[in-house]
C-alpha cells in the first residue's frame, strides 16, 4: 500500500532530521556556552573577534552557510568534506552563536548583588557560578532556548539543498514522479516533533517555576 | 589600638576621589552608625572594607591583625537589597556558605564522612538557632520569593551571622522596606547589639542611630566630617550635619 511505503521513507528521512538535530544540540550547546565567554571577555580583542563573528554567523543564511561549508574548500583545492559532515558543521556553529547569544544574555541579567552576596559569604568564584548563577541563567534561558530550539527542528529542512535526504527531501523526491501530497504529510511530522518539544520544555519550565528570581 | 581600626582609607573611580582618607575606629562590642547626604562615600567605604572594591591606600586592622593577613577574623555584609539565593529556601540560603566550607575542610585534611555529617549537623543546628534570633522559624522551608522584604531581610541578616563575623556591617539594611516593616528590622538589630556583636551600620533612620549606636559618624565628600557620642553628634553645632539633619526633622 503507497501510504504506508511512503509513511516509512518518510520516517527514514525523520531518521536523519533526527540526527542533525540532536547532533547540532550536542555540540553547539556546549560551544555557545564557550562563545558565550568569549564575547563577554575582559579581555577587548577576543571580545570583539567574537562579537564580530557572531555577527557574521546570525547575519548570514544558514542555507547560505551550508553551501560554504560544503563547496567554499573546493575552490582552494582542499578535500570537501561531505555532504552530511557539512549540514552538522554549518548547524553546529549557527546554532552555537545564537546560543551564545542566549547565554549571554542570561548570565548578564542576573545582578550583580547575587555574586556579591556569594563572595562576602567566602565563597568561591566557582562556587558563586556553579551554585548560585548557574541555576538562575538556566531559568532564565528556558524560554528562549526552547524557542531556539523548534526552530532547529524546522531548519533541519535546509540539508536538502545539498542533498541531504531528510524528512522534508524525502518527501520531495516523490514530486518528481508526480506525488505532491507526502510533501504536506510531511507537516504531520514536524509537528508531532515540535508537540513533544514543548511539552518537554513546559515539564522543565514548571519543575523550576518553584522560586522567582 | 582599637578592635576594629581603619587609617587613612582612600578610594577613587577614575579621576573621582570618593574615600580621601578615611579613619575610624571601633572597640568590640560596640555600634557604629554612619550618616550622611547621598553620594558621600559610605557604600564605598564599606564595599572596601568587605573586599567588594579594591581600596587604593590605607590600612584595615581588626584585633591587632591586618585585614589582608587574617585568616580566621571575617567580616560580614548585609546589604539594602538583601541579596538573598532565590532558588534555595530560608535555611539553604543560611547554610549553603557554611557547607561548602565543611565540605572543603574536610577534603583537605581527609577527614572522614562522619566528620563531615557531624559539620553539617553543627552547622543545620546554628542555623536554626539563627532563625530563632531573627524569628523566623516557622519560614525555614520557604523560598525568599515567599516571605515579605521585612523577612528576606531578617533571614539575610542570619545568614551573615552563619559566617561568624567578627564585625557584621549595614548597607542601609530598612531602605527598600516599607515604612511600616522597618520597625522588624530594626529591632532585630538592636537584639544583635545587645548580645555585644560589633556592628557598623548605614542608615537614614536617625533615632535609630541615636540610641542603638555607641558611635556615630557623619561622612560628608568622601571626609568625615563629624564624629562622637549620638549626643554629641546630634547636638554637634557642624553646619553640614545641621543642615542634613534637619532634613529629617522637618
Ligand atoms: N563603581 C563605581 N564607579 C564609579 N563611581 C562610583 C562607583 N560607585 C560609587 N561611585 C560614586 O562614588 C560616590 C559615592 O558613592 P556611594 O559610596 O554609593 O555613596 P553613598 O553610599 O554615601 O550614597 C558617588 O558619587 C558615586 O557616583
Ligand atoms: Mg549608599
Amino acid at each position: 500500500m503507497q501510504f504506508w511505503e511512503i509513511t516509512l521513507k518518510l520516517l527514514e528521512g525523520l531518521q536523519t532530521t533526527t540526527l542533525i538535530f540532536i547532533l547540532t544540540l550536542v555540540m553547539a550547546l556546549p560551544l555557545g556556552l564557550i562563545i558565550s565567554f568569549g564575547s563577554m571577555s575582559k579581555f577587548k580583542p577576543l571580545a570583539f573577534v567574537t562579537k564580530v563573528f557572531v555577527w557574521i554567523i546570525r547575519g548570514v543564511p544558514l542555507m547560505l552557510q551550508i553551501f560554504v561549508v560544503f563547496y567554499v574548500p573546493g575552490f582552494f583545492g582542499w578535500t570537501f568534506l561531505d555532504r552530511f559532515p557539512s549540514v552538522i558543521v554549518a548547524f553546529v556553529i549557527n546554532y552555537a552563536c545564537y546560543f551564545s547569544e542566549i547565554y549571554r544574555g542570561g548570565i548578564e541579567s542576573i545582578p550583580k548583588g547575587q555574586y556579591e552576596a556569594g563572595q562576602v559569604l567566602g565563597m568561591k568564584k566557582s562556587e558563586v557560578f556553579f551554585k548560585v548563577i548557574l541555576m538562575q541563567v538556566v531559568k532564565r534561558i528556558l524560554p528562549p532556548m526552547s524557542n531556539e530550539v523548534i526552530t532547529l527542528v524546522k531548519d533541519t529542512a535546509l540539508a536538502r539543498v545539498i542533498m541531504v535526504v531528510e524528512l522534508l527531501k524525502a518527501a520531495e523526491n516523490y514530486a518528481a514522479y508526480g506525488i505532491i501530497w507526502p510533501m504536506f504529510y510531511t507537516a504531520v511530522f514536524y509537528l508531532i516533533y515540535v508537540g513533544i518539544l514543548t511539552l518537554l520544555f513546559g515539564f522543565f519550565e514548571k519543575k523550576l517555576s518553584y522560586y522567582k528570581i | 589600638m582599637a578592635f576594629l581600626q581603619i587609617n587613612g582609607l582612600k578610594k577613587s573611580f577614575g579621576s573621582v576621589e570618593v574615600l580621601k582618607g578615611i579613619d575610624l575606629s571601633l572597640e568590640k562590642g560596640q555600634v557604629l552608625s554612619i550618616i550622611g547626604p547621598s553620594g558621600s562615600g559610605k557604600t564605598t567605604l564599606l564595599r572596601c572594607l568587605n573586599n567588594l572594591e579594591e581600596a587604593d591606600g590605607g590600612e584595615v586592622w581588626i584585633d591587632g591583625q591586618r585585614r589582608e593577613l587574617v585568616g580566621g577574623k571575617t567580616f560580614g555584609l548585609v546589604f539594602q537589597s538583601f541579596n538573598l539565593f532565590p532558588q534555595y529556601t530560608t535555611i539553604e540560603n543560611l547554610t549553603l556558605a557554611p557547607k561548602l566550607r565543611a565540605k572543603e575542610k574536610v577534603k583537605k585534611q581527609k577527614l572522614g564522612h562522619d566528620v563531615l555529617k557531624a559539620e553539617y549537623e553543627a552547622i543545620n543546628k546554628r542555623a536554626e538557632e539563627l532563625l530563632a534570633t531573627v524569628g523566623l522559624s516557622e519560614k525555614r522551608d520557604f523560598y525568599p520569593c515567599q516571605l515579605s522584604g521585612g523577612q528576606q531581610q531578617r533571614v539575610s541578616i542570619a545568614r551573615a551571622l552563619m559566617m561568624h563575623p567578627d564585625v557584621l556591617f549595614f548597607d542601609e539594611p530598612t531602605s527598600a522596606l516599607d515604612p511600616e516593616i522597618t520597625g522588624e528590622v530594626l529591632k532585630v538589630i538592636k537584639e544583635l547589639a545587645a548580645l555585644d556583636m560589633t556592628m557598623v551600620i548605614i542608615t537614614h533612620e536617625m533615632k535609630f542611630a541615636h540610641d542603638v549606636s555607641d558611635k556615630i559618624v557623619f561622612m560628608d565628600g568622601g571626609v568625615i566630617a563629624a564624629e562622637g557620642s549620638p549626643d554629641e553628634v546630634f547636638s554637634s553645632d557642624n553646619e553640614r550635619l545641621q543642615e542634613f539633619l534637619s532634613a529629617f526633622n522637618g
